[in-house]
């Protein structure tokens, strides 16, 4: 804790690196997801269902496997590898994408199919466009909209798997709080390692709190 | 001429064994008819031809035959309508199960018919307002449902003016108190009283309401009554359907009829 409280600079860099992976990952992930998500419930097409049961199946591949998947993609000899981005932050950001996706579409193609049908029709009805009465929808089930980013972000900013291995853990560049908690730990530095992980748990909380501030009001306002 | 707005498709002529029916309002109202008559090239606001809507055909069936075809559930084999201001609302009437819903969903453009061919010969580009037969209020304040429809008709003006129209609706559906509260705390009738205002916001040559009056008490009905003459009066066009009579039948100038899985057409007795 004090280490935090005195801003070790070097600590500093290593959050920094996180947040700025992780919420460059979700800005890019976010609009294709909701896409995709509109899709699978706006559309009857043959295969829906298995390719809803594949993004499922993607939400449980573990994060080293998307970051073998990745590396080999990347390193020099593979099919990428002319793009020289392996241990690269751009690297963890693509990683993360990867990730963030499959439960992206799945929690905002739960949340989208809850709004009632009524609702595309009667926005489109009032003289909406189709990206006006998307936003609509986004708007109606915001709670769901909202659970799925928390639950996104917090995946990706807590992944290690990925990260080390298209990362590189490199100090300065690409190390984030959790490849830096995995060192520490190796290293016998305990102390910078817990101070690491109580900033996760602190960004978890505050994640959460906001999440269920929002729902609370939500209810509140329909109660009254 | 006007372009017409709607799509057309090319599917056969209705079958001639089926009952022609009338001409709508051109015969049931005899102003309409004279406006006809005056002006050639008065165009009947909607021109049927050959409409019809089948059900889809059951998955077992399908396998038996390709070529199989789902149940007829309506025909309409010539219509033409030309409503006048003067002249009040339709009143669709007919069976629970005849396809009302369905027909004003087509006639809507909300989903295809299986043959025929639909006009609207309007200008508008989007003449036609549908209203579920129990709305869908959007999850936001009642003036905020009114700010949507301001924000998304098709010629919304500036700000000032999305701002004068949303009061001026909230005034006349009597919504003016409530402007703040959510829009699902409202009552039944308060809430129909929210969509049809919210429908009726952009002046819509045409509005088709399903069973308006199925889930509202008399005086709610009457009221409805007294906003729908006055919507008529300031020219717009309105189809209403329902199942039984009630005071939205007196005031209606015509009624269309589904039975026998066609649309009749007749001058309203009221």
């Amino acid at each position: 804790m004090s280490l935090l409280l005195s801003m070790d600079g070097a600590l500093w860099e290593i959050i920094g690196v996180s947040f700025r992976v992780s919420l460059m990952a979700m800005l890019i992930a976010v609009p294709p997801a909701l896409l995709i998500a509109f899709v699978l419930v706006r559309c009857a097409f043959p295969g829906r269902w298995l390719l809803i049961s594949l993004i499922n199946t993607l939400m449980a591949v573990p994060t080293v496997v998307v970051g073998l998947l990745l590396f080999i993609l990347l390193s020099r000899a593979g099919p990428l590898g002319d793009w020289h981005l392996l241990f690269t932050q751009p690297a963890m950001v693509i990683g993360q994408i990867l990730l963030a996706l499959p439960i992206l579409v799945v929690m905002l193609h739960a949340a989208l199919a809850g709004v009632d049908k009524r609702a595309w029709e009667t926005a489109l009805q009032l003289g909406a466009s189709r990206r006006a009465a998307l936003w609509r929808l986004v708007m109606e089930a915001r709670f769901g909209v909202m659970a799925a980013l928390v639950a996104a972000f917090g995946r990706i900013i807590a992944e290690v798997g990925c990260a080390m291995m298209v990362g590189g853990n490199i100090a300065g560049f690409t190390r984030n709080i959790t490849t830096a908690i995995a060192l520490e730990t190796l290293k016998g530095e305990y102390a910078q390692g817990v101070a690491l992980g109580m900033v996760l748990l602190v960004l978890a909380l505050a994640l959460n709190l906001m999440l269920g501030l929002l729902r609370g009001r939500g209810q509140l306002v329909v109660q009254a | 001429m006007f372009p017409p707005s709607s799509s057309s498709s090319s599917v056969p002529p209705g079958d001639p064994s089926c009952p022609v029916t009338g001409t709508g309002f051109a015969q049931a109202s005899p102003s309409a008819a004279q406006v006809l008559a005056a002006d050639a090239s008065v165009a009947p606001l909607l021109r049927v031809r050959g409409l019809e809507y089948r059900l889809p055909a059951a998955a077992q069936a399908s396998g038996e035959s390709a070529e199989a075809q789902g149940r007829l559930l309506w025909h309409v084999a010539a219509l033409d309508w030309a409503p006048t201001p003067a002249s009040g609302w339709v009143h669709l009437k007919g069976d629970n199960g005849s396809g009302k819903t369905t027909l004003l969903r087509v006639l809507a453009g909300m989903q295809p018919a299986t043959g025929g061919k639909l006009e609207w010969q309007t200008r508008d580009a989007h003449p036609v307002r549908y209203l579920h037969q129990q709305p869908y209020l959007f999850d936001t304040s009642v003036a905020g449902n009114l700010v949507l429809a301001a924000r998304w008709q098709p010629d919304s003006g500036s700000a000032g003016q999305q701002r004068d129209q949303v009061e001026e609706m909230l005034r006349w559906s009597g919504l003016s108190d409530q402007a703040r509260q959510p829009a699902r705390s409202l009552s039944g009738g308060e809430r129909a009283r929210l969509a049809l205002a919210r429908a009726w916001l952009s002046r819509p040559p045409v509005l088709l309401l399903d069973e308006p009056a199925a889930n509202l008490d008399q005086a709610a009905v009457e009221q409805l009554a007294l906003r729908l003459e006055q919507m008529c009066q300031q020219g717009c066009a309105v189809i209403l359907s329902s199942h039984q009579d009630n005071a939205l039948s007196q005031g209606s100038s015509a009624r269309w009829t589904l039975s026998a899985a066609s649309l009749h057409t007749e001058p309203s007795a009221g």
